[in-house]
């Protein structure tokens, strides 16, 4: 241990303590670098090697052939499906051998992840068939596909497709595809940049559903390795024990854990600064995800009475909609729900801000609010944005 | 105000808490600097709050300088309580100058690690808007109302809010108020509004966990280097950054608070120091102020503190009483039951899977629960006997909590999806470094510092 102790430093004891330092560094890397190509060859055996670079596609050389869709940015957004409910966006020609790329990435992302999404392929051996694998939705972006293991994925790639099924409750983009080599797939792992996600708060690493090489069990695994040669040349009284050096083996795989995390903190920061630094906090919120459900929060902000006895209830289905467009209107007295409440709940002065509850129908020559099982309230129309309305309980 | 209330908000309570520390009758007169100031802050920032819950009740508006001036009056009793007592006197532990060159440069080098994670998670705060789901949909809300309307309006359940006029709801209208009251307080100050820097008390606790924890592993007598490692250790885990950075959960300050109660109730243990089991007591229960599951944290400290004072009967007593609150359990849970505003239903959930997931694989704690694990082996045969036994109870009593929890409630369908696992951890985290760092500590022969001195005083 670390005792405070006054130490004597002549030339051979530096040269001592200096051989020893040196040693647990190259015993964690020995560990480190021992696990690193015993893991690679264990999961792609004799593949692994192969220097193949990632491949990469846009948004734009996606081609849709079914639903509706358009290119903007590098990206096809696509935001209706054909019948019978789906969408059907090609890659052609992309040509390369599946057993180099044992890992797909199609980088889509939608506000509302309840589609049903899957990666079609076809290849060379077989060309009349079309393979499929469902891609799973973590938070709102898609997951990488792991092929090792799919009989079908093998030969020549002649074909890439994605194919988007029912429902499809908001736009979906999709910014890229990529196939991946085992190499790109374990540097993604340690070092794939991820902005702050709603998960963050939850968990760390949230973005990938399958880890090969996760980077806390493989150095906690190289510690254990990097320990037990140390206990090994200790006994064989080629070193010395010591019990700092322990703790300097200790220290050091911390260490390369926490630099993982420190470059994925500034790149995070920097995702941040980029976003809001220099901004007011209303601006901030604007520059966020959610800056159109501000903006339109802070118009039905302006049309309500600074002072008074009235309540505000936000009728909205999207839960997330839901609670944070009411968050963004207190200090008002605000009830956020999924459905209207019977009429006698409403007091004449209430307000109604009812977003994309597209069932809910408001009669402008009538002025009447008509719910579902004959539900019917008078009502003034105060804003309307798309299909978004503030209304006043008459 | 601006900026300058915005700091006027963060170093009073920091003032208030620092003076209280030093009052006499605490006996506090071996603390040195970063124990005082990490205490200091939390402590204050407690009673700020209920400074503001007193006033409120009291009828009058919430308003910066009012509360300003209610604190200045504390802080001036505070040092009226610790008159006499030289500011200069504070103690500095020995053996800072003897220290090997490569020592200080070490130590440095981790100071430097932690100043940048600390900087850039400041950063974070400044310029993120309020983010966490939680954070705006149980904390801000209240915290916006009130700022809004200058006084603490009643939050009610939706129900509630449908039959009954002026009150407010949102998604947790039962939680404590000492959150939402800090971010109050912080927007009073700033003048106005902004909902990222009303959480600067978010950096502000990760500094005074810092310090405190630091300070204490020098109280115990743990070399600087040591105990500067391991407050490395602690400020670079992942999961309590994340919680710096996107600021406005309770779940850090929960930590901290629980973390600085346990440091001191083991120091307690050893010392029986006056002002160390005055803060075990008053932040133990501080827990309560900051969310309702603080009132299951402060009761785990209840059998550590039997188990200090009458170690059989207690460990017996402990026993009987964990045996007995599982049967009850399982005989009476079947069709749920209300406890600290959750509703619980007893079911078995084996949540393994998602326990090694986060604890073993994804990088939320770095190496923590390997070491962990190997403390508990390695450690096994000591960690009952005498010097430790009030300390592992502590530490058991946190686990059983937390593990029962997650197993045998309906909570595990939360671990499962991994919403609670780590945010509850990491309640109990601080506290288990320290332990786990004490264990590490006297394993090499090493002593506490109380025992060196008395052993020296006998000696003489």
């Amino acid at each position: 241990m670390m005792r405070v102790e006054a130490e004597s430093f002549s030339t051979p004891a530096m040269q001592h303590q200096r051989g020893k330092w040196l040693a647990a560094v190259l015993l964690f890397a020995f560990g480190l670098l021992i696990l690193f190509f015993v893991s690679l060859q264990y999961y792609w055996q004799g593949k692994w090697w192969n220097s193949t670079s990632s491949l990469k596609w846009e948004g734009n050389a996606l081609k849709l052939v079914k639903g509706r869709g358009y290119h903007i940015q590098n990206e096809l957004r696509i935001d209706d499906l054909s019948e019978p409910g789906i969408a059907l966006a090609t890659l052609s020609a992309p040509a390369f051998r599946a057993e180099d790329y044992p890992a797909v990435h199609w980088l889509v992302s939608s506000a509302k992840p309840d589609t049903k999404v899957e990666f079609l392929w076809r290849t060379s051996e077989n060309p009349d068939r079309v393979f499929a694998r469902e891609i799973n939705w973590l938070g709102n972006s898609t997951t990488p596909l792991h092929m090792t293991g799919d009989i079908n994925w093998r030969g020549q790639i002649m074909e890439m497709m994605l194919m988007v099924r029912t429902p499809l409750n908001a736009p979906l983009a999709i910014k890229s595809v990529k196939a991946e080599p085992p190499l790109g797939i374990v540097w993604r792992e340690w070092f794939g940049a991820e902005p702050w996600l709603g998960t963050s708060i939850h968990f760390m690493g949230g973005n990938e559903s399958r880890h090969w090489l996760a980077p806390l069990p493989f150095v906690a695994a190289s510690l254990g390795l990097a320990l037990l040669g140390y206990a090994a040349l200790a006994w064989r009284r080629i070193l010395v024990f010591d019990h700092r050096l322990l703790w300097a083996l200790v220290f050091l795989a911390w260490f390369a854990l926490d630099m993982r995390w420190q470059i994925d903190l500034l790149h995070k920061l920097g995702l941040t600064q980029q976003r809001y630094a220099g901004k007011s906090w209303e601006e901030k919120h604007l520059a966020a995800d959610d800056g159109p459900l501000f903006d339109l929060m802070q118009q039905v902000k302006a049309k309500l009475p600074a002072t008074g006895q009235f309540r505000v209830y936000l009728i909205a289905d999207d839960d997330y909609i839901r609670g944070r467009g009411a968050y963004h209107l207190y200090p008002f007295n605000v009830l956020s729900s999924q459905e209207l409440f019977a009429p006698k709940q409403y007091k004449p002065g209430d307000f109604i801000i009812i977003l994309g509850k597209d069932e809910i129908e408001f009669d402008v020559a009538q002025q009447l609010l008509k719910g579902h099982a004959g539900l019917e309230l008078s009502a003034e129309l105060l804003l309307v944005a798309e299909n978004n309305v503030l209304l006043k309980v008459r | 105000m601006g900026i300058p209330g915005l700091l006027a908000t963060l170093f009073l309570p920091w003032l208030l808490g620092v003076v209280w520390l030093r009052a006499r009758w605490l006996k506090a007169d071996n603390l040195d600097w970063p124990t005082l100031l990490g205490y200091g802050y939390l402590a204050g920032a407690l009673m700020t709050t209920l400074m503001m819950r007193l006033l409120d009740a009291a009828g009058m508006r919430l308003g910066f300088l009012p509360l300003a001036l209610a604190l200045a009056l504390l802080i001036a009793l505070g040092f009226a309580a610790g008159r006499g007592l030289p500011w200069q006197g504070l103690h500095r532990r020995e053996g800072w100058s003897e220290l090997p060159g490569w020592h200080k440069a070490a130590f440095a080098g981790l100071l430097g690690l932690v100043a940048v994670r600390l900087a850039g998670l400041g950063l974070e705060i400044i310029w993120q808007p309020l983010y966490a789901w939680d954070a705006w949909s149980h904390w801000a809300t209240k915290a916006r109302t009130w700022h809004g309307l200058g006084y603490m309006a009643p939050f009610a359940s939706y129900d509630i809010w449908l039959q009954t006029d002026g009150v407010f709801t949102d998604r947790a209208p039962h939680y404590p108020p000492a959150i939402p009251l800090l971010q109050v307080w912080t927007s009073l100050g700033l003048g106005r509004w902004d909902d990222s820097l009303m959480n600067l008390p978010w950096l502000m606790v990760a500094i005074a966990l810092a310090m405190a924890f630091y300070g204490q592993a020098r109280q115990w007598g743990i070399a600087p280097l040591f105990a500067m490692m391991f407050t490395y250790f602690l400020l670079s885990l992942p999961l309590l950054d994340a919680h710096v950075a996107l600021a406005g959960n309770a779940d850090l300050f929960l930590g901290a608070v629980y973390g600085l109660a346990a440091f001191a109730f083991f120091h307690w243990t050893r010392s029986r120091a006056v002002w160390q089991g005055v803060m075990a007591i008053l932040l133990g229960a501080g827990c309560i102020l900051l969310k309702q599951p603080g009132i299951g944290w402060a009761l785990t400290l209840l059998p550590a503190f039997w188990v200090a004072l009458a170690p059989r009967a207690g460990l017996i007593g402990t026993l009987i009483l964990g045996v007995l609150t599982l049967a009850g359990l399982l005989l009476f849970g079947q069709n749920g039951f209300n406890l600290l505003g959750y509703s619980l239903k007893l079911a078995y959930t084996p949540v393994w899977l998602p326990l090694w997931d986060n604890l073993g694989v994804l990088d939320n704690w770095h190496l923590l629960f390997y070491l962990a694990v190997a403390a508990l082996l390695v450690f096994l045969p000591r960690l009952f006997a005498p010097a430790y036994r009030a300390m592992t109870v502590a530490v058991c009593s946190a686990l059983a909590f937390i593990l029962a929890i997650f197993f045998f409630t309906h909570v595990g369908a939360w671990v499962e999806d991994y919403t609670v696992i780590n945010r509850a951890l990491l309640h109990l985290v601080p506290m288990l470094l320290f332990y786990m760092m004490v264990l590490f500590w006297e394993a090499s022969g090493s002593l506490p510092a109380v025992m060196v001195t008395e052993r020296t005083a006998q000696a003489e």
